[in-house]
């Protein structure tokens, strides 16, 4: 009984060490989906010149942040809501202030030019995310194994504590 | 007829007054201008709009903000200014059911051609309505032996003059006259955006097309006994009813003119005088849509 509440101790710490790790894994996914979008936008605008609700619509991304951000923006749009950090980032809790704000500053902007000044918006605020998500992958390099570690290793150290 | 789509694009304030308090189908042009009323056109006559509906007290009107005309043209696009640009540069953007917005701002320029138009100071809101049997009063004397005169219809704007067209367009196909019609519908207005203005069943539609590749490309194509198109202006347009006309196809067309005068004045009238049988004058100042009369190519009253 003990040696399984010992191996459950580690497990609980082991668990946390990995959510303290996704979240900077989720970081760098988010960015690295936003960009994949900023360059789908760009593509559609210059070529099909779709409609942006079409367009943010059909972009299947990989990440569920990314995702959900489409859809605020998406009901912002039909439902007349101001674009602003608490509507746009309803139910996601991976970016800072900074970071929230370039992403609403994007997409306050979108579709309110012609295509050639759009494309080139995209392309300034695509720099400024890639400036994001190299941050992020630099950070997941750093602390993502870390905290992994530092879950596994805070688990062993209370079981050996207790054992 | 459209009215949906203003639901889209109008604030909800706006909405609901005209809704409720005015009614949509006696709306002919809503027109808002920056830091000025919202005037509102109802038969012809000019309204200021106030929270309470219709006013002719400039100080009870409600005042158009940029931003509000901003949102409207934002929302019309379906949030992609750049998917209408095109549209923008002509001066309007059609939305469905054949609603216009007739576009006011700063024309950004490059080397001499239009690039696109920003900061928008004026918007006027054009409602088509169907007007089932407009032309009936007149239908007659536009056909004979199952087919039908070239005919011209004369107005200045905002008289009616794409409804009756519109309505002759349908009445020909509701009367089985069995006559392939094409729709030279250059800016949506007479078929609307999506084609969902009702025209007939024998109508062919080629929508946002420059009269001179839709007269070419259509006669080419779909092989019409008559053509229907709007606002003959340009010396490309009358040289596209020329080769039509002499291509054994008919027209009936619609252009800007308050009577057979001014009509007379029009740069391009000896193409005007060879190639219509019939001219059509709505009355200038009257109720939008009344007929001022049909005269034959010798400006005779039919």
């Amino acid at each position: 009984m003990k040696i399984v509440l010992l191996v459950v101790v580690v497990i609980i710490f082991g668990y946390i060490g990995y959510g303290l790790s996704a979240y900077y894994i989720n970081r760098t996914k988010f960015f690295k989906s936003l960009e994949f979008l900023f360059d789908k936008l760009t593509h559609e605008i210059n070529f099909s010149q779709g409609k942006l609700i079409e367009i943010i619509k059909d972009y299947n991304s990989q990440n569920k942040d990314v995702e959900r951000l489409s859809k605020n923006f998406i009901n912002c749009l039909e439902y007349d809501l101001e674009v602003k950090n608490e509507t746009i980032f309803d139910g996601i809790k991976i970016l800072n202030e900074e970071e929230k704000n370039v992403v609403v500053l994007f997409l306050k902007s979108l579709g309110k030019f012609d295509a050639y000044n759009q494309t080139k918006q995209l392309t300034n605020q695509k720099q400024q995310i890639n400036l994001f998500y190299k941050n992020a992958e630099e950070e997941q390099k750093k602390y993502s194994p870390l905290y992994l570690k530092i879950g596994v290793i805070a688990g062993l150290v209370v079981a050996l504590i207790f054992a | 007829m459209g009215f949906f789509m203003l639901q889209k694009i109008l604030n909800e304030n706006i909405h609901n007054i005209l809704k409720e308090k005015v009614g949509y189908d006696k709306i002919n042009e809503i027109r808002l201008r920056e830091n000025s009323p919202v005037v509102v056109i109802v038969d012809g006559q000019a309204y200021f709009l106030g929270q309470n509906g219709l006013t002719l007290t400039k100080k009870f009107a409600i005042t158009a903000t940029k931003q509000m005309l901003e949102d409207i043209v934002y929302k019309a696009s379906e949030f992609s200014i750049y998917a209408v640009n095109e549209e923008l540069k002509q001066g309007y953007l059609v939305i469905g059911n054949g609603v216009r917005i007739g576009v006011g701002g700063m024309f950004v320029m490059d080397n001499g051609n239009i690039k696109t138009i920003r900061d928008f100071s004026s918007l006027n809101i054009r409602i088509p309505h169907k007007v089932k049997g407009c032309c009936l009063s007149v239908f007659d004397k536009l056909t004979y032996d199952k087919t039908i005169y070239n005919t011209l219809i004369v107005s200045p704007p905002g008289q009616g003059k794409t409804t009756l067209l519109r309505d002759f367009a349908y009445q020909l196909c509701e009367k089985d006259y069995m006559m392939n019609l094409l729709i030279l519908d250059e800016r949506g207005e007479i078929a609307g955006k999506n084609n969902n203005l009702e025209v007939g069943a024998f109508c062919d539609v080629l929508s946002f097309c420059n009269k001179k590749t839709g007269f070419l490309h259509g006669i080419r194509s779909m092989n019409p006994h008559a053509i229907f198109t709007d606002e003959l202006g340009d010396i490309e347009d009358f040289d596209a009813i020329k080769f039509a006309s002499n291509c054994g196809v008919k027209i009936v067309a619609t252009i800007h003119a308050e009577n057979i005068e001014q009509l007379k004045r029009k740069p391009h009238f000896e193409i005007i005088c060879k190639v219509f049988d019939r001219y059509v004058f709505l009355e200038p100042n009257g109720k939008v849509g009344k007929i001022a009369g049909v005269y034959n190519r010798n400006f005779s009253k039919v």
